[in-house]
């Protein structure tokens, strides 16, 4: 399900402080202090006060006036550090066997800006997808223990695999970029163009701001990830780092093939509504101009129902399809999707496709009936 | 005469930054964490880059008023205490040079200079604990890491 903005008035006041500009940020944190207070400031609004302190050093408002808020971005500030150690041990055990990482996720976020200092939760490792196994295998092997037990049957096509160190520092890895299924051509895409970097001194590549507001637009418009004040201040952050630098005919092109271009589309929506990000004149150029086939629209409505709503099987059908031509391109055809449909449901014979989908028609019921839910495959 | 050294912050295993004029150093290996203003930012700073005595005496001079003659011998004592507790290496001057040697002073002329305090360091020998301190809620007004009195206790 995909929520929309549900924003206070406090974070977007925040935010605004944040993300703004000269005397919109002034005018902000003002109205801040007057309205609101410290001591009651919740956890999404206090993940912002890092980055927010430096941005009223920036514009020199006085220091003896936020002595707490310095406070805090020096906590912030060590803890990330600590936890860029553990990330810098793990990326040099990958790199001892030769598996390239890419930086994801906030960590990356804080590597293309000075200003984006953020606290960091988890560490977020891009993998080439043919060393995803080995790479959790190497994780196992270090003593990290999995998240879930599911992943270990899922992790055949598991987009990613959470790991936790028994220090509690947690690390994902992910084997392609996008959570819904692309080609390995998006994937290499991101590699060629991201950006060399290091974690204390260990060198690492990381998602260039393109790709990276792409994924950010395509997380939230796919309900994969809350629209939240943090997810504003990192498409923010990066939008603001990398002005002149984004290439948005590269990211145009990326969506319209991917066939993301709905879920960019709403999540630039969200954006609008709060309207603490300025959304740059090309991005609203592009989301404007991008067009939508009607097998992307059907499997788009059907995702953003109720999972116990997801009935009839052109809904199921169009999202499949859009799925299938999401890997394969302009080259998909019928014959090659009903191959695609094989592999997902494990069919040994194209002739059984047909009993493969009433048997999922059938769960589908029995778990509505249930009051379970079920994605009808 | 003892040859002239070259000092350098001991990376990988101190991390540090220069913020509005101070200096936060976190020594991984022993989990201490410092706090440094002032002209010990302003030394931080250069030792960031590498450099030497003479190098931070002509910065100080440059960037604090009443610097005392005997500044030498402060800034060598001070290098001392930072050497003492592992953040800094000092190495010969020749080997510097070979591998990356100091980079000079850079001329900052006009800026405004403040009055020259000898410099100090606040140390924290046990950042876990300091890390758990809620920075809103456990702190003195001052801020983190000055715990107050209540969770102190």
């Amino acid at each position: 399900m995909i929520t929309c903005p549900d924003l206070s008035h406090e974070h977007e006041v925040l935010l605004r402080a944040t993300l703004g500009q000269g005397q919109v940020v002034i005018d902000a944190w003002n109205e801040w202090q007057q309205r609101f207070d410290l001591a009651t400031i919740d956890a999404k609004g206090y993940v912002l006060l890092p980055q927010l302190y430096l941005r009223l050093r920036q514009l020199d408002v006085p220091e003896a006036t936020l002595a707490k808020l310095r406070g805090i971005y020096r906590h912030t500030w060590c803890k990330n550090q600590v936890f860029m150690t553990r990330m810098a041990s793990v990326l040099s055990l990958l790199q001892e066997r030769g598996i390239g990482c890419l930086l994801l996720g906030g960590a990356a976020v804080m590597a293309t800006s000075r200003f984006g200092c953020l606290p960091l939760e988890k560490c977020e490792l891009l993998v080439p997808g043919a060393r995803f196994a080995d790479a959790t295998a190497v994780f196992r092997q270090e003593g990290w223990s999995k998240r879930s037990d599911w992943e270990e049957e899922g992790a055949r096509l598991a987009h990613s695999i959470n790991f936790t160190h028994s220090d509690g520092t947690t690390c994902a890895i992910y084997r392609s970029v996008f959570a819904e299924s692309t080609p390995s051509w998006a994937d290499e895409d991101c590699w060629r163009h991201a950006i060399a970097s290091t974690v204390q001194d260990v060198p690492v590549s990381v998602l260039s701001p393109t790709d990276h507001v792409l994924k950010l637009l395509v997380d939230v418009g796919m309900g994969c990830r809350p629209f939240t004040p943090r997810w504003v201040a990192d498409v923010g952050t990066l939008l603001t780092a990398a002005e002149g630098s984004m290439s948005w005919e590269r990211l145009r092109v990326k969506c319209a093939t991917l066939r993301l271009t709905l879920p960019v589309k709403r999540s630039l929506a969200m954006l609008q509504m709060v309207s603490v990000v300025g959304c740059p004149r090309e991005l609203r150029d592009l989301a404007a101009r991008m067009a939508t086939t009607w097998a992307e629209r059907r499997g788009d409505e059907r995702r953003l129902r109720d999972p116990a709503q997801r009935r009839g099987a052109t809904g199921a059908l169009a999202a499949h399809w859009c799925r299938y031509k999401r890997v394969v391109g302009e080259a998909g055809r019928i014959p090659g999707f009903v191959k695609y449909l094989q592999e997902m449901w494990e069919v040994p014979s194209v002739w059984l496709l047909p009993v493969a989908a009433i048997g999922k028609w059938r769960q589908q019921l029995v778990g509505m009936r249930k009051g379970g839910h079920s994605n009808g495959g | 005469m003892a040859a002239e050294k070259w000092y350098r912050v001991n990376k990988p295993s101190v991390i540090e930054e220069v913020l509005d004029g101070e200096a936060v150093i976190v020594n991984l290996a022993t989990g201490s964490y410092y706090s440094t203003e002032q002209s010990g930012a302003t030394i931080w700073s250069l030792l960031a880059q590498g450099t030497t005595v003479p190098d931070i005496v002509a910065h100080l001079r440059m960037h604090h008023t009443e610097v005392p003659n005997y500044v030498d011998g402060l800034v060598k004592q001070w290098l001392d205490v930072l050497e003492s507790e592992n953040l800094v290496v000092g190495e010969p001057l020749e080997e510097a040079a070979a591998n990356q040697g100091p980079t000079g002073v850079a001329n900052e002329e006009g800026k405004t200079k403040t009055p020259f305090m000898e410099p100090k360091i606040e140390k924290y020998t046990d950042m876990e604990d300091l890390l758990l301190l809620d920075p809103i809620h456990d702190v003195q007004e001052t801020g983190w890491p000055r715990a107050s009195e209540k969770a102190a206790d």
